[in-house]
């Protein structure tokens, strides 16, 4: 478990990641050929889902591309100018519970994503992305309330 | 894990955040202990029962029904 109880790594494992999510979203966002990708809008019954790819279409992607890295810039600020630069073993098990929320998150995600894409292929992407928004930002915005907790 | 922690420190006027610079962990790790919301790891129990003088059975309140 000692692999966890340094912060400033935890903070760069977690920034390098986020950059590639950010930089990613910020970079599809709005691009002609990613959107040439998505399905109509207004194309499934679901409401909730329709309202999800008006959201891509929108340039929402960018919204949430600055928020990750945001959360990020804030995890990072938390970790390097923090009292403590390595946790102890109670921070460190608090840490392997967040950890397992999001991995139990993520798993649930799975299915969920697998039954929805069968059910509207042409809605795979738009599926693809909601999925990965909220497995990473759930990830980032727990790990970042775990270090206010800290203080 | 039941002990005595809480009330040693209190006899030796220190505060959590003191307690815990001693054994070299957070405030908030020394208060889940006494609160029994974290059982400490067998050197961090040591460390503790070090810096009172006592033996870690004297220290923690070993009962059959805590065992999991």
């Amino acid at each position: 478990m000692t692999f966890i109880t340094n912060k400033v790594t935890n903070a760069v494992f977690i920034a390098l990641l986020s950059l590639v999510y950010g930089g990613l979203f910020l970079l599809i966002s709005g691009h002609m050929e990613f959107l040439s990708t998505l399905p109509p809008k207004a194309s499934v019954n679901y409401g909730f889902w329709n309202t999800w790819l008006t959201f891509i279409y929108d340039g929402g992607l960018t919204i949430i591309g600055y928020t990750i890295l945001g959360i990020t810039v804030a995890i990072g600020g938390l970790s390097f100018f923090g009292s403590y630069k390595k946790l102890d073993e109670y921070q460190s098990s608090l840490l392997l519970k967040v950890i397992m929320v999001s991995g139990l998150i993520t798993l649930v995600s799975f299915p969920l994503l697998v039954i929805n894409v069968l059910s509207e292929p042409l809605f795979a992407i738009p599926f693809t992305l909601f999925f990965v928004v909220v497995i990473w930002l759930f990830f980032q915005i727990t790990y970042l309330l775990f270090l206010i907790k800290l203080r | 894990m039941k002990n005595s922690i809480k009330l040693l420190r209190e006899e030796k006027r220190i505060t959590q955040k003191q307690l815990a610079s001693q054994v070299n962990v957070s405030r908030q790790a020394i208060n889940a202990i006494e609160n029994e919301k974290f059982e400490p790891s067998i050197w961090l129990a040591y460390d503790l029962a070090k810096y009172f003088g006592l033996s870690i059975e004297d220290l923690f309140h070993f009962e059959e029904s805590d065992r999991k």
